[in-house]
């Protein structure tokens, strides 16, 4: 019984103690929001020549509107080339980057067109193919459903070339079809308080950022002496933000670089992609936990003790007490922890609603009565089906350990 | 070989004799055609201190009348039988009673009588065609005028003691209850109790109190028939309401145990028996006197009682043992009514101790315990950091939703300056 207690009682502590530190992260956020909409770009004098990379593989249905939007920006067309590395792809990929070619035959779009030999290994792999491609000094990577606006790529070359130290810059992405159902709703949502509680108030607190995978840019230099993108890394983009902050270099968010992107419509969809981001966010935590314990590295030290708290922490707590809730109701164990008070769990609903919800005064269109249901709706549904994909992708993880199994690279299915 | 035939002759002699069946005196066997009218006798019978034997119509056979003693026919299949008995039986009913030389005529239509039986008098209205005695030799029993003549309600002969018509909703039933009296060999004296019925720990204990106060200063006697309460005793209601039981029992009520209705699965782990001993003993343990319940009396309702009247100025009394049952009263009005009304008619209510030794009381208030712990209190592991983590949490979420509610408001006014009023 005692046994019982402690466990509750030590899940309840980390979960109210991560809650807290998430609300510090939301403050935080939205002091930096604030700050941005007092943003004034700075005057690039000589743009740098950047070079856009496009990983796809079976992007047929957005391929071309993505690349379209590329060839859109309002950035000095001669100062920057577009490389869609089509990767082992089966369906018309390269017809439609053929015709686009075709039709733009003075832009520098260079498509690399791989089979399974040559390709179809993963993103991080294709990125390689593109890197080997580029001469920019300054590398973009956009996904292949990204649609980004006419001006982010310039709002991210002017911040990254007027601070040395930032290795990175990244912009925000929002969600094209948001209004599709429930589920896309809960992602808009998610990926708004996600962006401005976790990388803004990261940013503002410990000048520390994530790249999210698309809509960034990133020096040249960094990804040559590192060796370019880790192809067993399925979370590219964590493993490669580690590697920048262990070279010294700051990642940046720049709210006014927008993209937008296609989320998953399906429950389906939605569950294999967020299950391969938990894999690959475990193998990256797992990989650089020595860097906790360093010296050397003591600013990233809170971004992994952020992450290891999340994935590890919260998650595994959630699931402690939900499970000892379930045990206990049906009589299988005894938990006599005296009761936290109703009205206190009542608070941290309303806390996390109102938190959440607090990103959403951010985006024109976003401040409704019925996204406020919505994120009240999420804590008790959204929430919970992300404690089922933790548990998951962590299973899957120790899975591919156990069974040496290669670490394949799921592509979303797009609509 | 004599001997042998001396003992077939004995053996003859023996097995010649007519077999009786033994007759049973405390039993009474009714014979009857209609549910609805058997159940008014059957109280009657009770009330008298005998067992009916109910036996319908279609379930009777010639022979069953010579095993008892005392015989009600309600029926006309076995008046045939009955004639040819040597024993007096009641007949109850319009019935051609031409065998015991007793003629009967119906009324026509609506007749309007009244009723004079034992001290009482009651008018009343027949509404449909009754049978009724005329010009028959016998000890009248009641009367009824009607039509400019009187005639008997009941009728007693050395055969057959016959009442035509009865109703519990009139003093005609007091009729076959004086014909019961005579039968039963009784004399004719009644007492009457009134009886609050049904009496629960959660039933108007304020009302119960008034009822019982009210009683007392009209010096109306009265009995509480209490419900059996076998469980949960020591909580405080259970407490209050036997202090309440106490202080009426000092002002002269007695108490009755109810008979006990049990669910069949209320008597899965215990018998009835052991259920009865334990709600005894709670009580008793509470300083409540329990009296025997042997009320055997006849029912009556206050409102037939308000349509009679005693033939002379004295007090009202009827044949037999009878008891006016009331629920717990609702509202102070009904309980001054029926005080008026006992008042009024000079009922005379019976004390219930008299009969079975009158004890005195004296009133004593005692403590009630309002703290009881109806359910143990299941103290909970780490509470003091439970319950200090729950206050400092409480304080922290509270600023919380404090500082991020402002920064909602600020935020809300960035995005009406940012989104909606650049639009206009």
């Amino acid at each position: 019984m005692e046994n019982y207690d402690l466990i509750a009682l030590i899940a309840l502590s980390c979960i109210w103690l991560l809650l807290m530190v998430n609300q510090v992260l939301v403050v935080a956020g939205y002091i930096y929001y604030i700050r941005s909409t007092r943003f004034r770009e700075k005057t690039i004098q000589e743009y740098p020549m950047v070079s856009i990379m496009v990983p796809a593989h079976n992007e047929s249905k957005v391929i071309g509107r993505t690349v379209e939007s590329l060839l859109n920006f309002d950035y000095p067309k001669d100062k920057y080339e577009i490389i869609v590395v089509n990767d082992n792809s089966s369906d018309n990929s390269h017809q439609i980057l053929a015709d686009i070619q075709h039709r733009y035959p003075d832009r520098r779009l260079i498509v690399l067109n791989t089979d399974h030999i040559t390709g179809g290994k993963g993103k991080s792999n294709a990125l390689n193919l593109g890197f080997e491609k580029a001469s920019g000094e300054l590398l973009a990577i956009y996904d292949a459903d990204n649609t980004p606006e006419r001006d982010a790529l310039r709002y991210l070359v002017s911040e990254i070339v007027h601070d040395e130290k930032l290795g990175a810059v990244i912009g925000k992405f929002r969600t094209r079809n948001k209004n599709v159902n429930l589920l896309t709703r809960f992602i808009n949502i998610e990926t708004l308080s996600f962006q401005w509680m976790a990388q803004a108030g990261r940013w503002q607190m410990m000048k520390l950022c994530t790249i999210p995978g698309t809509n960034f840019i990133i020096r040249r230099s960094i990804i040559e002496s590192i060796g370019g993108w880790d192809p067993d890394a399925i979370a590219e983009d964590t493993e490669i933000s580690f590697r920048i902050y262990l070279m010294g270099y700051a990642i940046k968010f720049i709210p006014h670089a927008v993209t937008w992107e296609q989320e998953p419509q399906t429950l389906k969809v939605w569950f294999k992609q967020r299950t391969r981001w938990v894999k690959g966010n475990i193998y990256v935590l797992i990989k650089n936990l020595p860097l906790l314990f360093s010296r050397k590295t003591h600013r990233i030290q809170f971004d992994m003790l952020y992450f290891l708290s999340i994935y590890f922490l919260l998650l595994t707590s959630l699931v402690i007490s939900d499970v000892l809730l379930i045990l206990n109701a049906i009589g299988y164990v005894h938990v006599t922890l005296a009761g936290l008070s109703i009205l206190l769990w009542m608070m941290a609903i309303l806390l996390f609603t109102i938190s959440t919800f607090i990103t959403l005064t951010t985006e024109k269109g976003e401040l409704t009565l019925s996204n406020f249901f919505v994120t009240l709706l999420m804590y008790f549904t959204y929430c919970k089906m992300w404690m089922v994909v933790a548990v998951y992708g962590a299973y899957q993880y120790l899975m591919d350990i156990v069974f040496k199994r290669t670490v394949k690279w799921y592509k979303t299915e797009r609509f | 070989m004599k001997w042998k035939v001396l003992l077939f002759v004995l053996l003859l002699v023996i097995m010649s004799q007519p077999v009786t069946a033994e007759v049973l005196d405390s039993e009474v066997l009714v014979v009857y055609s209609n549910d609805a009218q058997v159940q008014d006798i059957q109280d009657l019978i009770v009330s008298c201190g005998y067992r009916p034997v109910l036996v319908a119509e279609w379930n009777y056979q010639s022979g069953m009348m010579d095993q008892y003693a005392k015989i009600v026919i309600m029926s006309e299949r076995p008046l045939e039988d009955a004639v040819h008995l040597e024993k007096q039986v009641m007949v109850l009913g319009e019935y051609d009673m031409s065998s015991y030389g007793i003629e009967t005529r119906n009324t026509l239509g609506q007749t309007s009588a009244v009723l004079s039986v034992y001290d009482l008098q009651q008018r009343i209205l027949y509404r449909e065609n009754r049978a009724y005695i005329v010009d028959t030799q016998g000890e009248f029993i009641g009367r009824q005028q009607m039509m400019g003549e009187e005639y008997p309600v009941g009728i007693i002969t050395d055969d057959v003691l016959f009442a035509p018509y009865y109703s519990r909703e009139d003093i005609s039933i007091f009729a076959v209850a004086m014909m019961m009296n005579r039968y039963f060999d009784q004399p004719d004296s009644g007492k009457t109790m009134i009886l609050i019925d049904e009496i629960y720990p959660f039933s108007d204990l304020t009302m119960l109190q008034q009822s019982a106060e009210i009683f007392h200063d009209h010096g109306i006697p009265f009995t509480l028939s209490l419900m059996p309460i076998y469980d949960n005793v020591d909580y405080p209601a259970f407490s209050r309401y036997t202090q309440l039981l106490r202080y009426i029992q000092s002002l002269g009520g007695s108490m009755i145990m109810h008979q006990p209705i049990v669910r069949t699965e209320e008597m899965e782990n215990e018998e009835l028996e052991d259920k009865m001993e334990r709600a005894y003993a709670a009580y008793d343990e509470q300083d409540v006197i329990l009296y025997d319940n042997n009320i055997r009396m006849f029912d009556i309702s206050i409102d037939m009682i308000q349509n009679i009247e005693p033939i002379a100025y004295r007090d009202m009394a009827f044949p037999i043992d009878t008891v006016i049952r009331f629920p717990i009263f609702q509202e102070r009005q009904t309980l001054n009514d029926t005080i008026d009304l006992i008042n009024h008619k000079w009922l005379y209510i019976a004390d219930y101790r008299q009969q079975h030794g009158k004890q005195i009381y004296s009133y004593k208030e005692g403590e009630i315990q309002n703290d009881f712990q109806y359910r143990e209190k299941q103290v909970g592991s780490y509470k003091f950091l439970v319950d200090t983590g729950n206050q400092v949490l409480s304080i922290i979420v509270a600023l919380s939703v404090l500082v991020i509610g402002s920064l909602t408001v600020i935020g809300y006014a960035i995005y009406r300056g940012k989104f909606i009023k650049r639009e206009r």
